[in-house]
C-alpha cells in the first residue's frame, strides 16, 4: 500500500481503497498506522463538497515545500 | 500553476519519452534547493518535442551547438510564465526505461539522476548529489565514481565536507 501512495498522486483513503481493492475500513487503520510511522502524511480536505482525508506520501510532502519555495520567489520577484 | 503541476502536465505531453531531471527530481529525492524551472531528459528528436508542445499551445525554440562538451540541442521554453527545457536523454546521462513513478511524476532513477549531475558538473549540481550521498550513504561509491569519470570528484568532496550541509542532511 505504501508503494501505491509513494507513487500516485494526493488522493483519498477512499481512492486509495479502490485502487488498491481493499475494504475502506482496512485501508483507513492501515493509513493511520502508516502516518504513526511518518511514513506519509494525513490532511483532511474538502472535494466535491465532502470532506475527505487526503493522504501524501513523503515525496508528495517534498514536492509541495518546491512549490512553496517557488509560489514564495515568485511573490518576493512581482513586490521588487 | 504550481511548478509541480507544470511538470505534469509537460510531462504528460512527452509521454512516454520523458523523464524528470534537474531541481524538481531532486526535490522528490529529499534535496531541498529552490529551483526555477522545469528539466525533462527526452529521447525525442527537438522537432517532434516542438510539435507536441505546439500542438498543446505552447512555444518553444530549439538551440543547437557543436562545441565540444556541450549538449548538441535543447529545447527551451516557456509554459504558463515557468520556464522549462527538454535536454537529449542519452546526452544527459540518462537511460529511457530507468525511472520511478513518485508523487505521480514519471522521475529519473537516482543513479540515473547522480549521473545527469556528474555530466553538468557545476556547484549546484555537486551540492546535490552530495545531499543524496548524506542521506543516503549507499550511494556514495558510486557517486564518487562517477564524479571521478566525469572530472568532478574534488568539487563533490567539498561539498560532502560542508558542515552546513551536514548538518541538514545527516540524520
Amino acid at each position: 500500500m505504501l508503494a501505491q501512495i509513494e507513487k500516485s498522486p494526493p488522493l483519498s483513503i477512499y481512492q486509495l481503497a479502490n485502487q488498491c481493492g481493499r475494504n475502506y475500513r482496512r485501508v483507513f487503520d492501515h493509513v493511520k498506522e502508516l502516518a504513526a510511522a511518518g511514513l506519509v502524511n494525513v490532511r483532511p480536505d474538502i472535494r466535491n463538497g465532502r470532506q475527505v482525508s487526503i493522504v501524501e506520501s513523503i515525496y508528495q510532502q517534498r514536492l509541495q515545500r518546491l512549490d512553496d519555495m517557488f509560489a514564495f520567489k515568485v511573490k518576493l520577484d512581482a513586490a521588487q | 500553476m504550481q511548478l509541480s503541476e507544470a511538470a505534469a502536465r509537460l510531462l504528460a505531453l512527452l509521454d512516454p519519452e520523458g523523464v524528470l531531471i534537474g531541481g524538481i527530481c531532486g526535490a522528490v529525492y529529499g534535496v531541498e534547493r529552490f529551483t526555477r524551472g522545469v528539466d525533462i531528459a527526452a529521447d525525442l528528436d527537438p522537432e517532434v518535442i516542438m510539435q507536441r508542445l505546439q500542438h498543446a499551445g505552447i512555444d518553444s525554440n530549439v538551440r543547437r551547438s557543436s562545441e565540444p562538451g556541450d549538449l548538441s540541442w535543447g529545447v527551451h521554453g516557456q509554459f504558463e510564465n515557468i520556464d522549462f527545457q527538454v535536454l537529449p536523454a542519452s546526452e544527459t546521462g540518462i537511460s529511457s526505461g530507468m525511472f520511478e513513478i513518485r508523487a505521480g511524476l514519471r522521475v529519473a532513477d537516482i543513479r540515473d539522476f547522480i549521473t545527469s549531475k556528474c555530466i553538468a558538473a557545476g556547484q549546484q549540481d555537486m551540492h546535490d548529489i552530495a545531499a543524496i550521498c548524506l542521506m543516503q550513504p549507499e550511494l556514495e561509491a558510486f557517486s564518487r565514481d562517477c564524479a571521478a569519470h566525469y572530472r568532478c570528484l574534488a568539487t563533490l568532496e567539498s561539498w560532502l565536507d560542508d558542515r552546513r550541509l551536514q548538518q541538514r542532511y545527516l540524520s
